[in-house]
């Protein structure tokens, strides 16, 4: 019995340490971007990327949209990426086998017909069942083929584009208008850039038209609000401040844009994996550093990609299940990484780092939530202790999410109005009392289901843009 | 210590932080609320007053309404840009008879304004950035005076500045200058080649002139690069030197080459084309189809035929496209599609799908 105690007391002061441990990390990775986000925001005056807008000279970009079932939004998508300002483009949209009327209207919507097609397999894939496209839509290619999910899609798009770049987007978000235009600068402004990921905004409350933002009021659910200060906490502190030492694990599959040769090198997307997005990245690491290639794979927090976040408990359920699959199947996939030197800051620091509190973390931290307060029934834990334990830890939270809004601050000047952001910050404080439990929760209900979730496409239903 | 001191030292010091983030968030979100109604009016506002100052009545009228624009821009970089775009749509604005009045307005805006004079004052005095913002401006403003002072920044070791000087040295035409800032990045392993490009595709001098220092001077990588560049210029100066190149074993060289001979559309180059369009390289074999193209002669015709049934699928596919920008018979386009290879029947059958509406007038 005292051995029982003695662990529950050890597991008790373990999660403590590391709680306030994993809080103590994010403000290092937050303090580090907001230096890079300020020098960043200096350069923006002297930027020359827009001067390339008319240029011959920017690498053309084959802009790829997999699409299941979104007969909803996949014609207003096409319809504004048509609209991006990019000198040379090509969007290809691939339909992964959806049941619904995906097909029909992307056809009647842009008159596509079936062409016969001369294809370079790169990558094998599903079988295509047709090529679509429209003498009068120059720039438009439609793809139907058998399922086989996510990244066969993707595979089969890049089989088919023409261009050294390729910019994996999804069906329900909106580019900004200059997004591809920021984002392409990176790969000339250094040679070795194979991977840029742009930023993922939430767009529930805000106008968006034809690529451009044009206002914002608060949305409606509690839901919607806690996602947009969660998004900013998620991109603005942690990717930027990984993207600083070259160690980004993760590029979102709603925009990143990569350089094709580097992608068909590593045979494309892995295809039994729900988290391609993440699984493609560090596969790249791992493929370049072993080769001894230089390489950057860069984060511009200035190049928006704008989302509807989920509007119901059960929609978030689903995404971030799916999302702490795919994490695992990553991580699972390349444990010889962790904690190899041979990586550099990938192995030794991003790896361990997904590993330990990405990964272990949230078991920790459901654990805890059960046994912490058993042990204060029981006697086991002095209350001042847990008392102060917990404060401390909501405080850490709440300085993050503070943080990052002032973070947000600096990267989008005209989002809201400094009465929008107060009542926002409100949101920062009280996501820290039930909402990032709940979310925990759900990545570990994800771990627990591992191999039932691993092979759907994990839909969601998503507001419509407000336009 | 008393660790119940340091856990509630702790929490103090979280709250402290917390109080100032508060702070931090209201001013700043205070501050950017103001720049933003500030810019979103100012567009409205420099419309009503550069309008104002073509429509003044009186040369006094005028000189008033230029003083309070004058004021209005309070050396604001942004807001100058957008004046500078406002007069450049005056610049294109109305018909010939009321140029030489625009012209005057022009100057006298320029006079007071001292446009130059405020980017110099940037260049002169602002960081990193804003030299390198005034470095282009006063480029677009044609500041020749400032010349020496850019070249020095293309020289340093700051990138943005360097890159951005060499930009403004290229809209000056200054060969030397952007040729001295090439020369300088051979040993800069990050810039990629799209920046010779832009910078030779924006130069406004002679192009010969910059080549000529360029080829003397450039290592072979760097020299294929500058050739590529150039192509679209057509440089006959330096015709011979791309025909030798052909022969060279370096690959980047052979392409650049090829792609140079390719764009003078010449049919003494016909020959060399034709070789290029069989050598081991498949880029340097997409470079000669695409030469080849150009020429129309029976010769190439039947050499792009070949390149169509390369085992290279792009190619392949660069040969189909050129077969249908030549003046082919029909019988050319079936001997292909009802031939033996099926790859190459492909390749032109997507070509064509590209260039005919196969709907004709079932739409």
């Amino acid at each position: 019995m005292t051995i029982v105690r003695e662990i529950i007391r050890f597991f008790n002061y373990f999660c403590m340490a590391f709680t306030i441990l994993l809080s103590l990390i994010y403000i290092l990775q937050m303090i580090m971007s907001f230096v890079k986000i300020k020098r960043d925001t200096s350069a923006l005056r002297s930027d020359d990327s827009m001067e390339y807008m008319d240029s011959k000279n920017l690498l053309p970009i084959s802009l790829l949209i997999p699409a299941h079932n979104e007969q909803e939004h996949i014609v207003q998508n096409i319809r504004s990426l048509m609209k991006m300002n990019y000198p040379q483009f090509e969007i290809i949209v691939i339909n992964d086998g959806s049941t619904d009327k995906t097909h029909d209207v992307i056809i009647e919507a842009f008159g596509l017909y079936q062409i016969e097609f001369s294809t370079k397999i790169s990558i094998p894939t599903n079988a295509v069942k047709g090529i679509y496209y429209n003498i009068e839509y120059p720039n438009l290619l439609y793809i139907d083929k058998e399922s086989g999910g996510k990244s066969d899609a993707l595979n089969a798009g890049i089989n088919v584009s023409s261009y050294p770049l390729f910019a994996c987007l999804d069906a329900d978000s909106r580019l900004e208008k200059d997004a591809l235009l920021k984002l392409s600068a990176s790969f000339i402004k250094d040679k070795n850039t194979i991977v840029a990921g742009g930023i993922v905004r939430i767009a529930n409350g805000s106008v968006i038209r034809d690529g451009v933002w044009e206002s914002f009021s608060i949305p409606e659910k509690l839901i919607e609000r806690f996602q947009i200060v969660e998004y900013y906490r998620s991109f603005l502190s942690g990717r930027v401040s990984w993207g600083l030492s070259n160690s980004m694990l993760i590029v979102s599959g709603a925009f990143g844009v990569f350089k094709k040769d580097a992608v068909i090198e590593v045979g494309g997307y892995e295809t039994n994996t729900v988290g391609e997005d993440m699984e493609i990245v560090v596969r790249l690491h791992e493929y370049m550093k072993s080769h001894k290639r230089k390489y950057k794979i860069i984060f511009c927090e200035d190049s928006v990609c704008w989302t509807q976040g989920p509007m119901s408990m059960s929609d978030i359920r689903v995404q971030r299940r799916r999302w702490q699959v795919g994490l695992m199947d990553t991580l699972l996939s390349h444990i010889t990484m962790l904690f190899n030197p041979f990586y550099g800051a990938v192995g030794l620091l991003a790896v361990p780092y997904n590993w330990i509190f990405e990964f272990i973390g949230a078991l920790v931290e459901v654990i805890g939530y059960f046994i912490i307060p058993f042990s204060l029934i029981m006697g086991e834990l002095n209350m001042f202790f847990f008392i102060a334990y917990f404060l401390l830890a909501a405080l850490l939270g709440i300085i993050l999410s503070i943080g990052s809004l002032i973070l947000e601050q600096y990267t989008n000047k005209s989002a809201m109005t400094a009465k929008q952001y107060l009542n926002i910050s409100i949101y920062a404080i009280l996501e820290n009392f039930g909402y990032r439990q709940l979310i925990t929760l759900f990545r570990v209900e994800g771990i627990l289901k591992y191999r039932k979730l691993r092979s759907t496409w994990g839909k969601i239903k998503r507001k419509e843009f407000n336009e | 210590m008393n660790y119940a001191f340091l856990v509630i030292l702790l929490i103090v010091l979280c709250l402290l932080i917390l109080g100032f983030e508060y702070l931090w968030l209201y001013v700043i979100a205070v501050k950017q609320e103001n720049r933003v109604n500030k810019y979103s009016t100012a567009e409205e506002k420099i419309t009503k007053m550069v309008d104002g100052i073509f429509y003044s009545p009186t040369a006094g009228a005028r000189r008033n309404e230029i003083a309070a624009l004058n004021k209005f821009i309070d050396n604001d970089p942004r807001i100058m840009e957008m004046v500078s775009d406002r007069l450049d749509h005056w610049g294109n604005y109305g018909g010939e008879q009321f140029l030489a009045d625009r012209k005057t307005i022009s100057s006298e805006i320029e006079q007071e304004l001292k446009p130059v004079e405020f980017y110099a004052n940037m260049l002169e005095n602002g960081d990193v950035h804003d030299k390198s913002y005034a470095c282009r401006k006063l480029a677009d403003l044609g500041a020749a005076e400032y010349i020496d002072k850019i070249k020095e920044f293309s020289k340093g070791k700051k990138r943005i500045l360097s890159y951005n000087a060499a930009m403004a040295l290229s809209k000056y035409g200054d060969a030397q200058g952007v040729a001295d800032y090439l020369i300088r990045m051979q040993d800069d392993s990050k810039y990629s080649d799209r920046i010779i490009f832009e910078l030779i595709s924006r130069f406004e001098g002679s192009r010969e002139e910059l080549a000529g220092i360029l080829y003397d001077n450039c290592e072979d990588s760097m020299k294929a690069s500058v050739i590529s560049a150039m192509v679209p210029y057509k440089l006959e100066a330096f015709e011979e030197m791309y025909a030798e190149g052909l022969k060279s074993t370096d690959i980047n060289m052979r392409i650049a080459c090829v792609k140079a001979i390719g764009a003078f559309g010449k049919q003494e180059h016909e020959h060399a084309l034709i070789i290029a369009s069989k050598d081991k390289n498949w880029v340097v074999r997409i470079g000669a189809v695409r030469g080849l193209e150009k020429l129309h002669s029976p010769k190439a015709i039947e050499s792009v035929k070949n390149a169509t049934k390369d085992k290279e699928w792009w190619v392949r596919q660069t040969a189909a496209n050129a077969l249908l920008n030549m003046e082919v018979s029909v019988r050319d386009i079936e001997d292909i599609m009802k031939g033996y290879d099926r790859y190459a029947a492909d390749a032109v059958k997507y070509s064509l799908y590209q260039k005919v509406d196969i709907r004709g007038d079932n739409r």
